[in-house]
């Protein structure tokens, strides 16, 4: 996977797409890295990716998004709990942000973004250069 | 050349108030409040009208012209073309009585809030009607309308918004026009304070990413004011340049993790 991100973030960036992550998933991304390096690691971020915020209407489309998963997304299809529920708040905080496409290798999440009306392409399967910058393919 | 036949009332404004009389009504604020009344009965944001100033006069086939004032009181008798015209201003009138109403005519706010601003400076209200004694009364709007509207139907919370920066400045106070995303008119911003007007005026036609205060409509969502706090150009760079830095800024903590995704499901769950 950390292959596939790579290839991705290429792409993007030789595509010059502005970039988005969810605050929600910088939480998680913090869980592995020490508390003192937080704020620098967050500075490095916020200079290159655009932080979606989990705000007061990603929090109504979180809450719409979950009253329909019961309906679209088959019991044994969906993720445990609490994982279901950042998922939610990820997709909701990029849609509110104007994110048009959300790029994942969950199946439950590609659901998810797709109800909240977003393209949910899954991670590129490989370079999209013939030559790839050998900083990405590790 | 024969004069043009004089055209029919199509409603009338009202400044009713004590000893409110149209020579005691100074001419600014009736032009800001004929102004209002002439957005609210041409109904619409065109999108041509993108270009324009914010609160710019429709275009000739929309507009509404003055035909006589009444002195009794301080009725002003109005002329216009546009069809819509009296459905709109009785649309406008509902929207004061049931909020929840607005729908996505949010171009009904600016002009009710400056109609209440003119009211509030008259000590009057303004009676928007149908033409002649005992005309139907489509809106009346007083100086607390605006604020008792806003209350019930905007929510205020801090948020980014993704834009283009497309005009920065302003005679009387710096705004700047922001072209977002699934919105076919600008969105004018607040600008509180000059370094950050300066900051703006650099970036024109550049995308950026505004932190600051929202109002939105509570029914759909809509951002219909933003008061800018910090502004900030996020840029990817090239994926290797990226890497690294996020690498050497703490991102390299993850390497003592022995299994990256065993720790994450552990801590976010399992997906």
């Amino acid at each position: 996977m950390q292959k596939r991100c790579g290839w991705l973030l290429d792409r993007l960036a030789d595509e010059a797409h502005k970039v988005f992550i969810s605050s929600i998933a910088l939480g998680e991304i913090l869980t592995g890295i020490r508390r003192e390096n937080h704020g620098s690691f967050v500075a490095e971020l916020q200079r290159r990716f655009h932080i979606a915020e989990f705000d007061i209407p990603a929090s109504s489309l979180a809450a719409r998004l979950w009253q329909d998963i019961p309906q679209n997304i088959a019991k044994e299809d969906r993720p445990e709990r609490r994982c279901l529920h950042s998922d939610v708040m990820i997709v909701a905080a990029a849609k509110v942000a104007t994110c048009r496409q959300l790029y994942t290798h969950e199946p439950s999440v590609r659901k998810i973004a797709e109800l909240a009306g977003m393209e949910a392409p899954d991670l590129p399967k490989g370079p999209h250069r013939l030559f790839p910058d050998p900083a990405t393919q590790s | 050349m024969k004069k043009p036949k004089k055209p029919p009332t199509a409603f009338e404004v009202e400044f009713r108030g004590p000893g409110v009389y149209p020579e005691l009504i100074p001419l600014g604020a009736l032009s800001r409040a004929l102004t209002a009344v002439q957005r609210l009965a041409v109904g619409h944001d065109t999108p041509q009208n993108d270009d324009d100033e914010e609160g710019s006069e429709p275009s000739v086939g929309g507009n509404v012209g003055l035909l006589q004032v009444i002195r009794g009181s301080a009725i002003y008798q109005i002329a216009t073309p546009a069809p819509l015209a009296v459905q709109n201003l009785r649309e406008t009138g509902d929207v004061l009585k049931e909020p929840d109403s607005l729908g996505d005519r949010d171009y009904i706010l600016g002009p009710l809030d400056e109609l209440s601003s003119v009211a509030k400076s008259l000590s009057a209200i303004i009676i928007i009607k149908q033409p002649g004694r005992g005309g139907v009364v489509l809106a009346t709007i007083a100086g607390n309308s605006y604020a008792n509207l806003s209350e019930k139907l905007l929510i205020t919370g801090n948020t980014t918004l993704f834009g283009r920066v497309e005009r920065v400045g302003g005679a009387t106070a710096n705004k700047c026009g922001l072209r977002i995303a699934n919105r076919s008119r600008m969105l004018f911003c607040e600008v509180p304070t000059q370094s950050i007007a300066r900051l703006l005026g650099e970036k024109l036609y550049e995308d950026v990413a505004v932190r600051g205060l929202a109002t939105w409509i509570k029914t759909t969502w809509r951002v219909v004011g933003f008061k800018i706090h910090t502004v900030s150009q996020p840029r990817l760079g090239s994926a290797r340049e990226m890497i690294d830095a996020l690498r050497n800024a703490g991102g390299s903590d993850w390497d003592k993790i022995d299994d990256p995704e065993a720790f994450l499901k552990e801590t976010v769950g399992a997906r």
